[in-house]
């Protein structure tokens, strides 16, 4: 009877040390929730549903994710949501620019730096339209007007003021030698109010993510004149040249990324890089990375950290000097 | 006409395939979502989004868009039973309403408000069909200049909501405005009054504004008079449905407030809340029996009814012809149409027929399968009334605290709606209204944005709002509505001195 219980002991023993590599490896509690810190449909809703779609299909995460939306402060209201719960890997949200922007701004909301950065996953660079009968209507205009007169250049950009797109156009404003503070820089509540801000003459130029103007491109509505990227888009947009190839050098735009609360463990975070970097290498990745222009670079946890360092940076100067922060 | 094969061939895609099913499930779900109190059409969809993923696009959108028409049906019954909007666009069907309940109308304003929601329901669907095209490139050429003169307007019109005092009524649309100017400012990015709380940064959820002042409070003011022993409960009296002098009454007023709701409707920034406030004001400039309305009118009741019906198809239009959403609702249509894989934009009519016909055709269907399931309850709905009073403000709470955390699936909002409530308790007591507040609210963003958006693309050049021919259009008829009252106040008055024909004169 002892020896027997003893043999059980040890087999129990030994399955135990088996399974403890296999415990260090599993991934967060099931299911893991992504708190979208905007309205169903938008981008941040689309790169969770892209990455849970990819990750499905592909069988890299078997967890299941359920979506809960979280709208307010560009995303600020969702990500001081997650440190409710420290250390929970399960639980993550998508981060835009708005995540350094706002920190400099002091809109409210946690800084990146409490929260735990998992990984960078795509870029948005920036498109620029024009309406094509305006007086305004190629990138040559364009950086006409910025040069010869700013303060009679109307630009629209959505959804706050010192964003992604107001940047961009600082950025090209820098670029071209005109001064952004002159620009009728004027902003919208949504992208689609820009839009149709542009159809309807009352701007000059709008800046926003490619996904934004496709259509009209396509549709001979609008036209982009020119893309802030390091390449040509593809889709209907392979005949908008970027800035780099008209000499001025502007890569601009948004990234989107995944975060976590405060205190995961390294395992952890090694885990969702794997994965993350694993449904971004994967094959059905690169259709849906097309149809929403997005730019695929996946980057780890401390690489992350590091750029979103610098951004804030980058940041801090380009609303000094648009004149939103002293 | 190609217009009328492709809507026959809409309508046969809406109601074959299991498509006719999702069409009754849309509706009957949106009509009973959207009497729960702050949530509307917006939240609606939103919340019900999720479980159309795996359904083919088209039938997922038609389902939708069921649910947005029902929501708005929905959103009538609770304001005329129970003073409680479901969202901002049901808003104005209080004033009437509720009134018309409390005096034993309650069956009437049931019906007249189905048959003026499928009315503008109707007129509104055939104005999407023929005109979508040319109107919303038309719409387009309104900027900001003229949505500051719409807001104006819109302000000026709200005055025509207030049937008692008018200093009240200004105090009140005042503590609106005021606390519309919470939040990150547009233009500038800066904090006003967030108190560094991000759930604030986007301002007082309108939302939580609507379910505090109005279901809060009610249940508040309910619960006061109960103890004191002061409730009484209406009784319903008089026929179940609407007399024929009634339906004479409304006759015009079902079609004005359906054009006006789609054309509001169409802009995309401007909605329900918006249409239906028109609608009313203008009913009541040209009733001539003014005094009614805030009492109990059934014109008051069916222009609102009527327009926010007629303001789902209009703000189809923009969302259908340019892909840009005309209201917070189409906002929420698009969203499911890019997660669908499907971009709207200029050409979905051309790429995407069979979907952009389907959901019309449908929203025919739906209509009157609205219709159809809302006149035979409204003997049900009346019985409502007799639910004892303690009974039914405890369900409103419960319903009021679920609805407010279900905007952001935060307790915050809760808190916020329970601020409201105790404020909109407070202005019962003090006899101020309250729907210019939820008024200047709902108008407040739009018109201070507008204005510094126009000022920032003319260059703070001012005289864009008299030199735009809009613009000019729209300042004339708020100088003119604002003088109407005292105008007519001068010509009672003169009329009021000089001596009757028939009375004797003295010598002179």
């Amino acid at each position: 009877m002892t020896r027997l219980k003893i043999q059980c002991a040890i087999a129990v023993a030994a399955i135990t040390m088996l399974a403890a590599p296999a415990v260090a490896q599993q991934g967060p509690d099931d299911p893991i929730e992504v708190l979208v810190g905007a309205g169903p449909g938008g981008g941040y809703d689309r790169l969770a549903r892209s990455i849970q779609e990819v990750a499905e299909e592909e069988g890299i995460i078997t967890e299941t994710f359920t979506i809960s939306y979280h709208p307010g402060a560009g995303g600020a209201v969702a990500w001081s949501m997650l440190n409710r719960n420290p250390g929970d890997a399960g639980k993550i949200s998508i981060f835009s620019p708005n995540i350094v922007s706002g920190e400099v701004l002091g809109s409210g909301g946690p800084s990146f730096e409490d929260l735990t950065v998992l990984g960078m996953l795509v870029f948005e660079d920036g498109c620029f339209a024009v309406k094509p009968d305006a007086e305004i209507a190629s990138a040559e205009a364009l950086v006409d007007a910025l040069q010869s007169d700013a303060s009679q250049v109307r630009f629209g950009f959505a959804v706050s003021a010192g964003n992604q797109w107001h940047v961009a156009m600082a950025k090209l404003a820098d670029a071209v030698g005109a001064d952004i503070t002159k620009v009728r820089s004027t902003v919208f509540d949504s992208g689609g109010k820009a839009v149709a801000a542009l159809l309807g003459g009352h701007v000059d130029v709008v800046a926003s993510g490619c996904a934004q103007f496709a259509k009209y491109h396509e549709a001979g509505d609008l036209k982009v004149v020119a893309v802030a990227a390091p390449e040509r888009m593809g889709g209907v947009l392979t005949d908008a040249p970027t800035w780099q190839e008209l000499g001025y050098d502007v890569v601009w735009g948004a990234w989107r990324g995944i975060l976590g609360p405060k205190d995961i463990s390294d395992e952890q975070i090694a885990w969702w890089e794997d994965k993350l970097r694993a449904v971004t290498a994967s094959p059905a990745w690169k259709p849906v990375a097309d149809e929403n222009y997005w730019r695929t670079d996946f980057r780890g946890h401390e690489e992350t950290q590091a750029m979103l360092e610098s951004e804030r940076e980058e940041y801090r100067k380009a609303l000094q000097t648009l004149g939103l922060i002293q | 006409m190609d217009v009328f094969l492709n809507l026959l061939s809409g309508v046969q895609t809406a109601v074959s395939g299991g498509n006719l099913l999702f069409i009754l499930i849309g509706a009957a779900v949106g009509t009973w979502v959207g009497m729960l109190p702050g949530i509307g059409p917006a939240t609606a969809i939103a919340v019900l989004l999720p479980f159309t993923f795996g359904m083919d696009p088209t039938s997922a959108l038609i389902m939708l868009s069921g649910i947005y028409f029902g929501a708005m049906y929905g959103g009538s019954i609770a304001s005329i039973m129970l003073n409680i909007p479901g969202d901002a666009s049901s808003v104005m069907s209080t004033l009437d309403g509720y009134p018309m309940a409390q005096k034993g109308r309650a069956g009437a304003a049931l019906l007249l408000s189905a048959a003026a929601s499928f009315v503008g329901g109707t007129l509104g669907l055939i104005g999407l069909t023929l005109i979508a095209e040319p109107v919303s490139r038309l719409a387009v050429k309104l900027g900001p200049s003229e949505y500051f003169m719409l807001m104006v307007f819109a302000l000026a019109a709200t005055a025509s909501t207030v049937s008692g005092s008018a200093v009240r009524g200004f105090i009140s649309l005042l503590i609106g405005l005021a606390i519309a100017t919470i939040g990150i400012d547009l233009q500038s990015g800066s904090s006003r009054f967030t108190f560094g709380m991000p759930e604030l940064a986007d301002g007082a959820p309108l939302l939580a504004a609507i379910i505090g002042v109005y279901a809060v409070t009610e249940v508040m003011v309910t619960a006061e008079n109960l103890v004191a022993g002061r409730w009484t409960a209406p009784q319903a009296i008089g026929k179940l449905w609407a007399t024929k002098a009634e339906w004479m009454r409304v006759r015009f007023t079902l079609v004005r407030g359906a054009v006006i709701g789609f054309v509001v409707g169409l802009l995309p920034g401007a909605g329900g809340a918006v249409a239906t406030l028109f609608a009313y004001s203008t009913e009541m400039r040209l009733s001539s029996r003014k005094e009614e309305f805030g009492k109990g009118a059934p014109e008051g009741l069916v222009a609102p009814e009527a327009a926010n019906n007629a303001s789902v198809s209009g703000a189809l239009v923009p969302l259908l012809t340019l892909g840009i959403p005309g209201s917070s609702a189409t906002a929420v249509l698009l969203g499911a149409l890019m997660m669908y894989g499907i971009q709207p934009g200029p050409r979905l009519f051309t790429e995407q027929p069979v979907l952009t016909w389907g959901v019309i055709g449908g929203l025919y269907v739906a209509n009157i399968v609205l219709l159809f399931l809302n006149v035979p309850l409204i003997g049900l709905w009346v019985r409502v009334l007799r639910v004892p009073a303690a009974l039914m403000m405890t369900v409103i709470m419960v319903l009021a605290v679920t609805g407010a955390f279900s905007l952001s699936n935060s307790l915050f909002d809760v808190w916020l709606t329970l601020g409201f409530g105790a404020m909109g308790y407070l202005m019962r007591k003090a006899g101020i209204p309250i729907t210019p507040m939820i008024l200047g609210l709902v108008l407040s963003s739009t018109l201070e944005q507008s204005l510094r958006q126009s000022l920032s693309l003319s260059g703070s050049d001012w005289s864009v709002f008299v030199t735009r021919p809009v613009c000019l259009i729209l300042l004339i008829l708020t100088v003119l509505m604002i003088l109407s009252p005292l105008l007519a106040a001068r010509r009672k008055r003169r009329a009021d001195t000089r001596p009757a024909d028939d009375e004797v004169r003295p010598d002179v």
